[in-house]
Order: C-alpha cells, then sequence, then structure tokens
C-alpha cells in the first residue's frame, strides 16, 4: 500500500513539473475521447439490431464488458480528478455560465436523440431485414417526459454557485 | 488548448485548473491502452461467430473499421513526433 501511495505521488509530482508529458496526452486524449463516444453509438446500434432479430451478438456483450472495465479504471485511478465547484461572486457571470451549460446540453440531446430515433425506426429495421417497421413513432413519444425533465432541470448546476457574502443583498 | 472543442466533450473539463485538466487529459490517454486492444478483440470474436452461424457481421465489420481508423491516426501522430 505504502509502495503504491509512493508511486502515485511521484507520477503526480512529475506529471505537474514535467511539460513534455502534455503534449504526448494531448492527442491520446482526443483519439480516446473520440474511440469512446463511437464506441458507444455502435454498442446502442448493435443492441437494436439484436432486438430486431432475436440473437444476443458478442459484440454487445463484450462493448457492455469494456465500457464499465474503462469506467471502473477512470474512477479508482490516482489521477482523477474527485470534485469540480466553481464560486462566483457576479450574478451576470453566473447567469452567463449557466446560458452556456443549457446550450452544450441541448445540442448533445439534439443530436443523441436524432441518432437514437434513427438506428430505432429506419438501421435496424434495413439492417435486419423486415424494413415494414419504417417511421415507428412509439419512440418519439417516449422521448418526451425524458427531455421535459432535463429542459426543466438544465438552469440548475450543483457545480456552479452563486457566493453572496461580499454583498448585502442576500437574494435566492 | 482552450479553444480546442473536441477536448469539450470530457465531462468536467472546462470547469477545472490547469492541473486538473492535466490529470484529466492523462487519466483519458490511460484509457487508450484499453480501448484499443478491446475493440479489436471484441470485433474479432463478433466477425468469427457469425460468420460460423451464418449471420453478416455488419457490427464486426463496422468495428474493425473503427479500430483500423483510430490505430492510423494514433501511428501517424507517433511517426511526426520523431521526426
Amino acid at each position: 500500500m505504502e509502495a503504491f501511495l509512493k508511486m502515485a505521488n511521484n507520477n503526480t509530482h512529475n506529471l505537474k513539473n514535467s511539460s513534455h508529458i502534455h503534449t504526448s496526452d494531448f492527442w491520446c486524449a482526443k483519439i480516446a475521447v473520440v474511440g469512446l463516444y463511437l464506441l458507444l453509438a455502435l454498442i446502442y446500434l448493435s443492441f437494436m439490431f439484436d432486438v430486431e432479430r432475436s440473437f444476443f451478438s458478442p459484440f454487445t456483450i463484450g462493448g457492455i464488458l469494456l465500457v464499465i472495465v474503462i469506467g471502473c479504471r477512470m474512477v479508482v485511478s490516482p489521477f482523477n480528478v474527485d470534485k469540480v465547484k466553481v464560486e462566483v461572486s457576479d450574478p451576470k457571470i453566473y447567469r452567463r455560465v449557466l446560458k452556456l451549460k443549457f446550450k452544450k446540453r441541448i445540442f448533445f440531446l439534439i443530436i443523441a436523440f436524432s441518432y437514437m430515433y434513427l438506428v430505432n425506426a429506419i438501421v435496424a429495421p434495413f439492417l435486419a431485414g423486415n424494413p415494414t417497421q419504417f417511421y415507428d413513432f412509439n419512440f418519439l413519444i417516449s422521448c418526451i417526459p425524458p427531455t421535459l425533465i432535463v429542459l426543466l432541470t438544465a438552469n440548475k448546476d450543483s457545480r456552479i454557485k452563486l457566493n453572496t457574502e461580499g454583498t448585502d443583498d442576500n437574494e435566492k | 488548448m482552450k479553444n480546442d472543442k473536441l477536448l469539450q466533450l470530457i465531462p468536467n473539463f472546462h470547469l477545472s485548473n490547469s492541473d486538473q485538466k492535466h490529470q484529466l487529459l492523462h487519466v483519458y490517454a490511460i484509457s487508450l491502452k484499453w480501448l484499443l486492444p478491446g475493440i479489436f478483440i471484441i470485433s474479432l470474436i463478433d466477425l468469427i461467430v457469425e460468420i460460423f452461424l451464418g449471420h453478416m457481421p455488419f457490427l464486426g465489420i463496422l468495428g474493425m473499421l473503427l479500430f483500423i481508423i483510430l490505430i492510423i491516426i494514433a501511428l501517424n501522430i507517433k511517426k511526426q513526433k520523431r521526426r
């Protein structure tokens, strides 16, 4: 245990002081992020394809296991950041940051739900060989409640906090 | 680095300090070691099993394409650094 902690401390020490690690990590992290998102998209496609042809393929099993293993390694690793908190004193900047978060979430939601609907309605039945189930609008109806929940809760982010100690008016 | 939009896909990236950004980048760079062989093994097993059972292996082909594209980009970047 002590040796492990020493190794972790040495690694963080080298990581903070050296600059050449950053240039190699930059490209590796880019490739890893894009690969992870594309792998998640492929796992969803394979899951829907398996539902259409009633077969449990090894791609879904292995993909879900791989995502679980990588996520657990990321959480347990000593380089992981525990909690991120930002305290803002100016209410104008606070509203601007929340607007940026809202725009980002809406952009991601539109791309994700359009991909899921296309896969569900068109791509998976066409690949499975029974293209009679085009334009199944049940999925579109089932998408409405999560989008409503996200739209109503997108304006509140627990990571960003408004600090009102310096000012006299304590607005909630 | 600050204006790169692909790195904004990492959660908690734009709210963290510079040291925390380095740590997050290192965590994602370590995960590349497990991601590339994992995709290769999964798609290879999928190809073998589905050809043996007589199906058309669409997902195995797509996974192999993803693996080939990612590894070509990674090798190109390694070659450019050595020169």
